[in-house]
């Protein structure tokens, strides 16, 4: 990797480092129901959504009762975005003229941006009106990123207190996400954005002649104020077909850039949020740590896979050097503004945050370069994770990796002065098994039907199983990124990752919560000699341990047959 | 009748999210008995 490739990650890896603690700490005080900066500008605005909800700010819930108003306001959002892709052709906003969405295709939509995974088996400039795109996407890319981040305060609150019955208020909690953290930060990435030409109107088709003679199509549309939240939000889907490879999506370099700052700046500073709420910041820094190490580790890697180039053209003589004319390495797939470093820079950070926005095609990465993506889903998306459900998954592996130190040493596991007991331990194995269990067996039925494995480019052989395992690896992981090999705009696709997305959004978060909601109730116990650290650097050496060698198990006999003898193959 | 067949799959993904919660907090003890309802409210 040239020194343009570890200047792009220095400066991306010192944003989330230095951005942290100050983003981190803001949103502590937006949880905490701290005096923050702009009280007098959001408080009025909140009270006025309470009122008009019939919300009681000052009633906290039970974690049941908080998980039961999660899952009604994911299924009332469903209703509302299936609906409007349904009756689009009827409704206004539809400069294009798009009839309404088939049903398995809005089944498959719906569920996928209600879960902040944001699957896509459609193209959006030739499927969706632009009122579905703003009031059903956009939207929901707000909602389900505010759910997420709602569901991990109340998670930490629950880590946090003692001898409580509540976590907080979920209406609250995604109120308050949405007013004080995701918009203004929206508002601010749309100006930049804007600035770099992403386009922001709500324009048709556009005939246009070119430079030679020719006529072209230009569509138009609100992107820019999709594209803010689409990557602060973790949401990852695209206006357009081609996510953030298409110029009207992500421009420039500095576009590319702030676009990869965006993903990652809330995940990683949720890990700050976590040290202030708990009282120590120490603790933050370490789970920080943990989901650096394995953030930069796969970038590193991708970028070094996708720099080198393709071992069989190099055999062929061909010149896949970086040079004043041309970007070199692996270029298949990729947009020559961008080049193979910045396109496997970002590879690795939408994978690592659930964020599932391309702006390079994964299927035409290096077979390695292709596993690390594939790999950071099947890691859990901890690295750092979608907003707030990613922190939340490391805290369950916290508390799975504390439960075998307590095992190695004979005593009670403790996280944060709380006894770890069989009943969350039940909870956290319900939690580790729901989605190996929907991208194992989701694959293993795909790859016995033959009308399933007539729908990926590469199949039969190790590519095609790569593409069909990524192919549930990234709904049931809410990701949402395509290997782009697999063509899943079939009724069976749509269905069972519709099912898919489930098993990674609310099978993962009720267990979650209800550890939450168990914790809560408890007395701290003092720290004694018999004690394990968790605020060191041996507790995250054995969190990143558990990490790898839980999906290590789980998956290493799948990435053998796809990715790992695919290498071995070239 | 497609729109029916989805809405009814959705529904019922729900509903098993729903049937979820009670099994976990079955599975926690946390399904009743509060600790402390006195501090369940905030000040």
């Amino acid at each position: 990797m040239g020194l343009q490739g570890w200047l792009q990650f220095a400066l991306v890896a010192g944003l989330f480092v230095v951005l942290t603690p100050l983003l981190g700490g803001y949103m502590a005080r937006v949880y905490a129901d701290e005096r923050a900066p702009g009280e007098r500008v959001f408080a009025p605005v909140e009270r006025a959504i309470y009122r008009l909800c019939g919300i009681d700010p000052t009633r906290e819930q039970r974690w049941t009762t908080y998980g039961l108003s999660f899952i009604a306001f994911s299924l009332f959002s469903w209703v509302v975005l299936y609906g409007l892709q349904r009756l689009q052709g009827l409704l206004p906003l539809n400069p294009t003229g798009m009839p309404a969405v088939p049903p398995d295709l809005s089944f498959n939509t719906a569920m996928s941006f209600v879960s902040n995974t944001n699957w896509q088996n459609y193209a959006g400039e030739a499927t969706l009106s632009h009122l579905t795109q703003m009031a059903g996407l956009t939207v929901q890319n707000f909602a389900s990123a505010a759910a997420g981040m709602s569901v991990l305060a109340a998670f930490i609150r629950g880590l946090a207190r003692t001898r409580r019955d509540t976590i907080g208020n979920f209406w609250v909690d995604l109120v308050r996400t949405t007013t004080r953290i995701l918009l203004p930060l929206s508002a601010a990435v749309a100006l930049v954005v804007v600035s770099q030409g992403v386009i922001q109107n709500l324009d048709g088709f556009t005939p246009v002649t070119t430079l030679e003679g020719g006529r072209q199509t230009l569509p138009g549309g609100p992107v820019a104020s999709q594209v803010a939240i689409k990557q602060l939000g973790t949401n990852g889907g695209g206006f357009f077909g081609a996510n953030s490879a298409v110029p009207y999506e992500n421009p420039t370099p500095f576009a590319n850039l702030v676009e990869v700052w965006a993903i990652g700046v809330i995940p990683f500073a949720l890990t700050a949020t976590f040290g202030r709420m708990v009282g120590s910041r120490r603790q933050g820094w370490v789970l920080f740590a943990v989901t650096f190490v394995l953030w930069a580790g796969s970038a590193v890697a991708a970028m070094g896979f996708e720099t080198q180039g393709n071992p069989r053209l190099t055999a062929l003589g061909v010149d896949q050097a970086a040079s004043a004319q041309q970007a070199g390495g692996n270029m298949e797939g990729k947009e020559v503004r961008f080049g193979p470093a910045a396109s496997a820079l970002w590879a690795a950070t939408t994978t690592g945050t659930a964020n599932g926005s391309v702006n390079a095609m994964h299927d035409s990465f290096a077979p390695l370069g292709g596993g690390v993506a594939t790999l950071n889903m099947l890691l859990g998306e901890v690295s750092p994770g979608g907003v707030g459900v990613g922190l939340m998954g490391l805290l369950v592996l916290a508390i799975l990796a504390v439960f075998l130190a307590g095992l190695m040493v004979g005593r009670t596991p403790e996280y944060l002065g709380k006894k770890i007991e069989p009943g969350e331990m039940k909870v956290v194995t319900l939690y580790i098994l729901a989605v190996p269990l929907a991208v194992l067996v989701l694959t293993a039925i795909a790859v016995l039907l033959p009308s399933a494995i007539a729908q990926a480019a590469n199949a039969p052989g190790p590519h095609g199983l790569t593409e069909i395992l990524y192919g549930f690896a990234s709904p049931a992981n809410n990701n949402g990124s395509a290997f782009a090999g697999l063509a899943s705009n079939t009724p069976w696709f749509n269905t069972t990752q519709g099912i898919a997305f489930v098993f990674g959004r609310w099978l993962l978060i009720v267990p979650a919560l209800a550890v939450a909601g168990s914790l809560a109730r408890k007395q701290p116990v003092p720290a004694s000699a018999g004690t394990f650290p968790t605020d060191g650097v041996t507790f995250a050496v054995l969190l990143v341990a558990v990490t790898l060698i839980l999906v290590g198990l789980t998956y290493f006999p799948v990435l053998s047959l796809g990715p790992i003898v695919e290498h071995l193959s070239l | 009748m497609a729109d029916l067949v989805f809405i009814v799959l959705a529904i019922g993904l729900f509903a098993l999210s729903e049937l979820y919660v009670r099994a976990c907090a079955r599975l926690t003890g946390t399904a009743r008995a509060p600790v402390d309802a006195a501090n369940g409210e905030r000040s």
